[in-house]
């Protein structure tokens, strides 16, 4: 169970993140346009950021101050966490020894990165570079996924990939998108607007209404 | 603590640098540069502790802190402190910013002795320069992520390094100036092993702030 209390969020004067509260056992999608907090929220569950206010539960714990919760997270953001010196398999293979897992090249095949194993990831065209940064992220075998616009760079292949490992995945999932198509597997829905939490429910209708409501609203 | 974990970062860090070359060329060009000015200014068998200190705290600054910066610049800090406990971050960088310093020591240390005429125990040296280079790359690997983010952080590390780097000055100077004479200062040594030791322990502990 994820749960996030009155969580808040404040860069300087500004709220990137403001009371927000909900809670998912299974999959939840977070919506938003840009701006709207999406980022900011899902470092904070994945405990790479600490709430200004308010309170995060992953799995019982608060995940800013347990490491051993950290490492049940995966975490797939813009920016793919690698390091450009090192090559694909260098990259994975650090990661895996710090995991402590032996069998970890099954990740390369998964997702069709066998013939870029030996290549350095500053050489890698951005989509190859988020399919290296979602192997990261699974090469754990985390119980909560974060996929933070995780399909924005992928080509075809790359979104076919990732959705067949979000359907085989068994842990908790969430996704923070604004492609309302990609969401619509979740069971809950959040949709986030300028920070705030404007709809919290199980609805994909009612989470698109208002997502657009909010758009119209900004634009009118 | 596992102790496997920070020597995987150490390892990758090392792998990084290697790779990159970014701090280990400018570290050495530095230090060769100004070594080499310093042998030509002032009387450098005199003060050749005083003038290797110099040179190994300044390099140190330059590539010490460009490791750790760099983990915050590209945010791979955050897949670290998604596997590893910041305690074992702090161990990792302290660990391989101390072997890059050493990198540097054991290259400058040949050619300081040449440049400045020396004639002493030369091994001696070598391992007092390694010891009293210790407390430096520690420091500095402390006090890097507090200045990651400010706006003058160039001004700012050394503003805040020098305060906790002072009282190991005399006892390296001490080492130093005895090694060349082919006398080891075991006091002046075990005090900067201790120093080091004590800032280790600090980042150790506020780890959690730092990472």
């Amino acid at each position: 169970m994820i749960i996030c209390e009155k969580v808040s969020k404040r860069f300087g004067e500004k709220f990137a993140v403001r009371d927000v509260s909900f809670r998912f056992d299974k999959s939840l999608a977070v919506l938003g346009y840009n701006g709207a907090g999406k980022s900011t929220l899902a470092k904070l569950i994945a405990g790479i950021l600490k709430p200004s206010s308010g309170r995060i539960e992953v799995f019982g714990k608060d995940p800013y101050k347990c490491v051993e919760v950290r490492r049940k997270i995966g975490i797939v953001t813009h920016n793919p966490m690698l390091y450009r010196e090192l090559t694909v398999e260098e990259n994975l293979r650090f990661f895996a020894n710090l995991f402590r897992i032996e069998e970890w090249d099954w990740i390369l095949d998964e997702l069709n990165l066998r013939d870029k194993s030996n290549k350095k990831v500053l050489e890698l065209s951005r989509g190859y570079l988020q399919r290296v940064a979602i192997a990261r992220a699974m090469i754990s075998n985390p119980h909560l996924l974060i996929l933070d616009e995780a399909f924005s760079s992928l080509d075809l292949e790359g979104r076919e990939i990732l959705r067949k490992m979000i359907r085989n995945f068994e842990g908790s999932i969430l996704l923070s998108t604004h492609d309302l198509e990609e969401a619509k597997f979740c069971r809950k829905f959040l949709v986030l607007h300028n920070g705030e939490a404007a709809y919290f429910g199980e609805s994909y209708d009612e989470a698109v209404g208002v997502l657009r409501a909010h758009k119209e609203g900004s634009e009118g | 603590m596992r102790p496997l974990a920070f020597l995987e970062l150490t390892k990758k860090d090392l792998k990084v640098e290697v790779r990159s070359k970014s701090s280990i060329n400018q570290m050495v060009l530095f230090a060769i540069a100004s070594a080499f000015i310093f042998s030509l200014s002032v009387d450098a068998e005199k003060f050749f502790g005083q003038i290797l200190m110099i040179v190994v705290l300044f390099s140190s600054m330059l590539s010490c802190s460009a490791t750790v910066v760099r983990e915050f610049e590209l945010e791979t800090v955050d897949g670290l402190k998604h596997s590893m406990s910041s305690r074992e971050i702090i161990a990792g960088k302290i660990i391989s910013n101390s072997l890059i310093v050493f990198f540097l020591v054991l290259i400058i240390t040949p050619v300081c002795y040449a440049l400045f005429n020396l004639s002493g125990d030369f091994f001696l040296l070598l391992i007092s320069l390694l010891i009293s280079s210790l407390p430096i790359s520690t420091t500095v690997t402390l006090l890097s992520p507090l200045s990651a983010f400010a706006k003058g952080r160039e001004m700012l590390l050394p503003a805040m390094l020098f305060p906790i780097i002072f009282p190991v000055f005399i006892p390296s100077f001490k080492l130093l100036g005895f090694s060349y004479a082919g006398i080891f200062d075991f006091i002046s040594a075990m005090f900067l092993l201790s120093y080091t030791g004590l800032i280790f322990s600090l980042s150790l502990i506020l780890s959690e702030h730092l990472f």
